[in-house]
């Protein structure tokens, strides 16, 4: 997984839902394992 | 992204302190590429909590260019909810944060413009920093798109 560091939600709605709460924005990454 | 963008702290503690990440692998949900129209990896999004699209970028980007990226990114965000105080704060932070950067430091304070005069109604604060633009980074894409200014 990239960025192992980084608490990466895998649920967009999770993450908005989020970015409501806590007045943030949501970062989306795309990304290609291979 | 994941080896060297991902793993850098400043990378991490921006993004903790300003942003929710959520991550697609595409191999595993291929359907997000047709959701998010794109056709390309690694595509990065932000959106604010109601969907609404403020910045992307497709391709690499090392850590110093990603956090340029992301600083414009709350810039956007803050001007295109109409929030212009917002807007001149994380203007500021942007040209800190893209400063060396060729591509997006010019971007930085084209916005950083837009910023001051929304903010104030003062059109002469936006000519200032075009002008500032205009005359530091002659030949950027950014300074293009102010040139009209010069009359």
């Amino acid at each position: 997984m990239a960025g192992e560091n980084i608490p990466w939600r895998h649920s967009l709605e999770e993450a908005r839902n989020e970015a409501r709460q806590q007045n943030k924005l949501v970062l989306i990454d795309l990304f290609n394992p291979n | 992204m994941g080896t060297v963008t991902y793993p850098n702290p400043e990378v991490e503690r921006y993004i903790h302190q300003y942003f929710v990440p959520v991550q697609f692998n595409i191999v595993e949900r291929p359907e997000v590429m047709d959701q998010f129209n794109s056709t390309w990896t690694p595509t990065i999004i932000v959106q604010d909590a109601d969907g609404r699209e403020h910045r992307r970028a497709q391709g690499y980007l090392d850590p110093q260019r990603f956090l340029g990226e992301l600083a414009l990114a709350r810039v956007k965000a803050a001007i295109d909810r109409h929030d212009y105080q917002a807007a001149q704060q994380r203007a500021q932070e942007a040209l800190e944060m893209t400063e060396g950067d060729p591509v997006r430091e010019p971007e930085a304070l084209y916005w950083a413009s837009v910023a001051d005069y929304k903010a104030s109604n003062d059109v002469n604060k936006l000519l200032h920093g075009w002008r500032e633009l205009l005359n530091e980074f002659p030949e950027s894409e950014w300074a293009k798109r102010a040139e009209f200014i010069r009359g």
